[in-house]
């Protein structure tokens, strides 16, 4: 089972490149962030997964085959997107139907289970429902559905935080018992990193961050203290952040640190984590000074 | 056909079902019940039965099932997000319209004969516009009367696919798109009307005669037979291959669907 592989995949909307031959495998049984700022190509790349809009080169394979026009392979994904594409004239039962009538199987007993514990009426139509439990709604389906891959882009898009704490239990809940694959795009990476196994960072329309989140955080360190020690024992090294407070220093450095390099006794190194990593990842070095 | 191209299939005949009984019912009490209710309010006379056998069921089903067939975007968004590609929706929706549309045709072709039995309503040869013009062509009554039927029903259904060609090719364009191409399809064809009304009287031009060559051969005019009536063979000819033109050219425009922002 190779999942499915994302192969020099470039994309441009009139003149602007959205992205820029990317390059991924998703296996199956695991639960991906896909992490970037606004508008570095997310929600674009899931889209282009699930053959919702087209590449301009490059492919998508599941398990060997395309999924281009290809009505078994596309029964596997699951995109729940902010966009709305359920119609508003439909009560949410019926949307249900729906859903089990195209993909199969779909858990009703999960479903009204969901529905209950989000407090949301399964007869109401989706045109009526707020921002927030039309998210509600299409997470209930994603738990629900039975496709192998379900792709989250912004899940949590106007939910308060007690519904927010309720997904991610879920979610967790969820994969546990099912075995799916999920693929989740968030740029609120605090929330969600504790529930992410690999992680993709995407940044101006390219991976720059390709790993198991452990393997990740390994690399990534603050080193701090004043800052002429810390510029010493940072040299050479891949700073990608700074902060500076008087004449202390913050220098966040992703990758190995050079073992034979002597740590002073002034100066402090500690473990990054996934925002933080993030966040100096997708910033322009330096614009945090 | 695949367990899930049957379930396409089914969704969206459903769908358009539905949506047809809406419409109908529209019609019902806008043509009917309304009509009836004034003029119980006016105090003027009202027949029911006139209002029943003036009702011209076929066109009226073969108009509304086009319009209907126009309408893709939305099934398309649902459809999308529930796994379907775009080359099984197109074939769903070419087996759920033309199901629907002979299916609506059978039963215009019921209700006139029902109608004439019943209520004393208009033939079928002077309901049928294939009786019209190419009725005189056929020596025996039967088979003129099925061979009517079937351009019916064959004729309603290049209908519906050539509806799904102009739905499909509008639903590549945004709402706003839409509505500008809209007005100016109508301000093209009121110009075009305009200008060869004008053209007309100013230089008095004629129709070229291999223009009427070609459209007397699509009609099925032959020199040999004038008098007798019209060739009935190539209206079906001219159907069959539109309908195919029609058929294939969707299915392209359909694979260039993508999701819009809107």
């Amino acid at each position: 089972m190779d999942g499915i592989i994302v192969k020099e995949i470039k994309k441009s909307f009139n003149k602007a490149t959205i992205l820029k031959n990317i390059d991924l495998q998703i296996k199956p049984g695991k639960i991906y962030g896909l992490l970037g700022r606004n508008g570095a190509g997310k929600s674009t790349l899931l889209s282009i997964i699930t053959n919702r809009i087209f590449s301009d080169e490059g492919t998508v394979m599941l398990d060997g085959n395309t999924v281009f026009e290809n009505d078994e392979a596309l029964g596997q994904l699951y995109l729940m997107s902010e966009r709305n594409l359920y119609s508003n004239s439909s009560k949410l039962r019926q949307l249900f139907n729906t859903t089990e009538l195209l993909y199969g199987n779909f858990d009703y007993n999960y479903a009204q289970k969901l529905a209950n514990m989000f407090e949301l009426d399964l007869n109401q139509k989706f045109g009526k429902l707020s921002t927030g439990y039309r998210t509600i709604f299409k997470l209930i389906v994603s738990l629900c559905v039975p496709a192998k891959y379900v792709f989250l882009d912004e899940p949590v898009l106007g939910l308060d935080a007690n519904h927010r704490e309720l997904f991610y239990r879920e979610l967790v809940d969820n994969y546990v018992k099912t075995g799916k694959t999920f693929v989740i795009s968030t740029h609120l990476i605090e929330e969600v990193a504790n529930s992410l196994e690999h992680v993709f960072v995407i940044r101006d329309g390219q991976i720059i961050v390709d790993g198991d989140v452990d393997d990740v955080l390994e690399k990534a360190y603050l080193i701090a203290g004043p800052v002429k020690e810390v510029e010493q024992y940072t040299a050479g090294l891949n700073v990608i952040g700074q902060e500076t407070l008087g004449n202390i220093q913050g220098s966040y450095v992703f990758g190995e640190l050079d073992s034979e390099r002597i740590l002073p006794d002034t100066v402090t190194v500690e473990k990054m984590d996934l925002q933080k990593l993030f966040i100096n990842l997708t910033n322009a070095r330096g614009e945090k000074k | 056909m695949t367990v899930k191209e049957k379930n396409v299939v089914f969704f969206l005949s459903k769908r358009v079902f539905r949506q047809l009984l809406y419409v109908l019912m529209w019609l019902l009490l806008g043509g009917i019940v309304f009509p009836m209710v004034l003029s119980f309010i006016t105090g003027t006379n009202y027949n029911l039965v006139e209002a029943i056998r003036n009702i011209t069921l076929g066109p009226m089903l073969y108009i509304i099932i086009g319009c209907l067939a126009l309408l893709s975007y939305s099934d398309f968004k649902i459809l999308i997000q529930n796994g379907i590609s775009r080359r099984t929706y197109w074939k769903a929706k070419v087996i759920a319209f033309l199901g629907i549309s002979g299916l609506s045709q059978v039963i215009g072709i019921l209700y006139v004969f029902l109608i004439r039995q019943t209520l004393s309503g208009t033939g079928w040869e002077k309901y049928s516009l294939f009786m019209q013009i190419y009725g005189g062509f056929f020596k025996n009554t039967t088979v003129a009367y099925l061979m009517s039927f079937l351009f019916a029903i064959l004729s309603s259904f290049v209908f519906s696919l050539f509806c799904i060609l102009i739905g499909s090719i509008f639903s590549l364009f945004t709402k706003k798109q839409r509505r500008l191409i809209f007005l100016a399809l109508i301000t093209l064809f009121v110009v075009g009307i305009m200008t060869t009304a004008d053209g007309y009287n100013r230089y008095g031009f004629t129709v070229s005669s291999k223009v009427i060559n070609v459209l007397n051969f699509l009609a099925g005019y032959d020199k040999s037979t004038a008098g007798k009536g019209l060739n009935p063979t190539m209206p079906f000819i001219d159907l069959i291959i539109f309908g195919i033109f029609s058929g294939i050219c969707s299915l392209k425009v359909m694979k260039h669907f993508k999701i819009r922002n809107e």
